[in-house]
C-alpha cells in the first residue's frame, strides 16, 4: 500500500526536511569539488615550481664546482 | 697583443622558452658554452616573433610546458608549420605528461629537475637524429 506523504503531515515535513538537506548537501559538494579542483590546480603549480628551482639549483651547483677557486692569502 | 683565441664557428641557433628566468638564463648559458647561438624567450608568443630572426638558422627548440601568456604545447602547434624541420625538446616539472593529450609523442620530453649533462646529452641526442620532418612522414 503506497502512502501519499501530503496526506501525513510528519511525513510531510519529513520530506520537506530531507529535500532541503539534500539541497545542501548538494551545494556542499559542489563547493568541495571546485575547492578540491583549486587544491589540486595550486599543488600541480608548486610541484612546478619546486622542480624549476631543483633544476636551477643543480645547474648552479655545477657551474659553480667548474669556477677556479680563490684561495685565501 | 692580441689574443688568440680559438674561434670555432656557431653551431646553429638554439630557441630557450621558459618563463622561469634564472632558469632560462642558465640553459642559455649552458648551451652557449657547447657553440650554439641562442635566443631567448619568456613565453610561446615572445618565442614565435623571436623565430623572424633565426628561422634559417635554428636547430633547435628547448621549451617550457607551463607558461603563462602562451604555453609549450600551444606554441608547438603554431610553430611546427612554420618549421617543421626544427625539433623540439619539451622541458617540464609537472609530473604528468601532457604530451598524451597534445599529439605530441614525436618530440622530446625532459623532466625537471635535470643537470646540465643529462640536458646537454638530451640536447645531443635529438640533433644526432637529424631533422624532424623526417621522422613525422610515414
Amino acid at each position: 500500500m503506497q502512502v501519499d506523504p501530503r496526506h501525513n503531515p510528519v511525513l510531510l515535513a519529513r520530506c520537506v526536511a530531507l529535500r532541503a538537506q539534500s539541497a545542501q548537501l548538494t551545494a556542499a559538494s559542489v563547493s568541495l569539488r571546485h575547492r578540491s579542483r583549486f587544491l589540486y590546480s595550486r599543488v600541480k603549480w608548486v610541484g612546478g615550481r619546486l622542480n624549476d628551482l631543483l633544476t636551477i639549483s643543480v645547474f648552479q651547483q655545477s657551474r659553480n664546482s667548474q669556477r677556479p677557486r680563490i684561495l685565501p692569502c | 697583443m692580441s689574443s688568440a683565441l680559438p674561434y670555432s664557428p656557431p653551431r646553429g641557433t638554439v630557441l630557450i622558452v621558459d618563463d622561469e628566468a634564472m632558469l632560462r638564463h642558465l640553459l642559455a648559458r649552458t648551451v652557449a658554452d657547447a657553440g650554439f647561438d641562442v635566443i631567448e624567450a619568456e613565453n610561446g608568443e615572445e618565442a614565435l616573433r623571436a623565430l623572424s630572426g633565426c628561422r634559417d638558422t635554428l636547430q633547435l627548440v628547448v621549451t617550457d610546458l607551463s607558461m603563462p601568456v602562451m604555453g609549450g604545447v600551444e606554441f608547438a602547434r603554431e610553430f611546427r608549420p612554420l618549421c617543421p624541420r626544427v625539433p623540439i625538446l619539451f622541458i617540464t616539472g609537472r609530473v604528468a605528461d601532457p604530451r598524451a593529450s597534445s599529439g605530441l609523442y614525436q618530440d622530446d620530453l625532459l623532466l625537471k629537475p635535470f643537470g646540465p649533462d643529462v640536458f646537454l646529452s638530451t640536447v645531443s641526442r635529438i640533433l644526432a637524429r637529424g631533422p624532424h620532418a623526417g621522422r613525422s612522414s610515414a
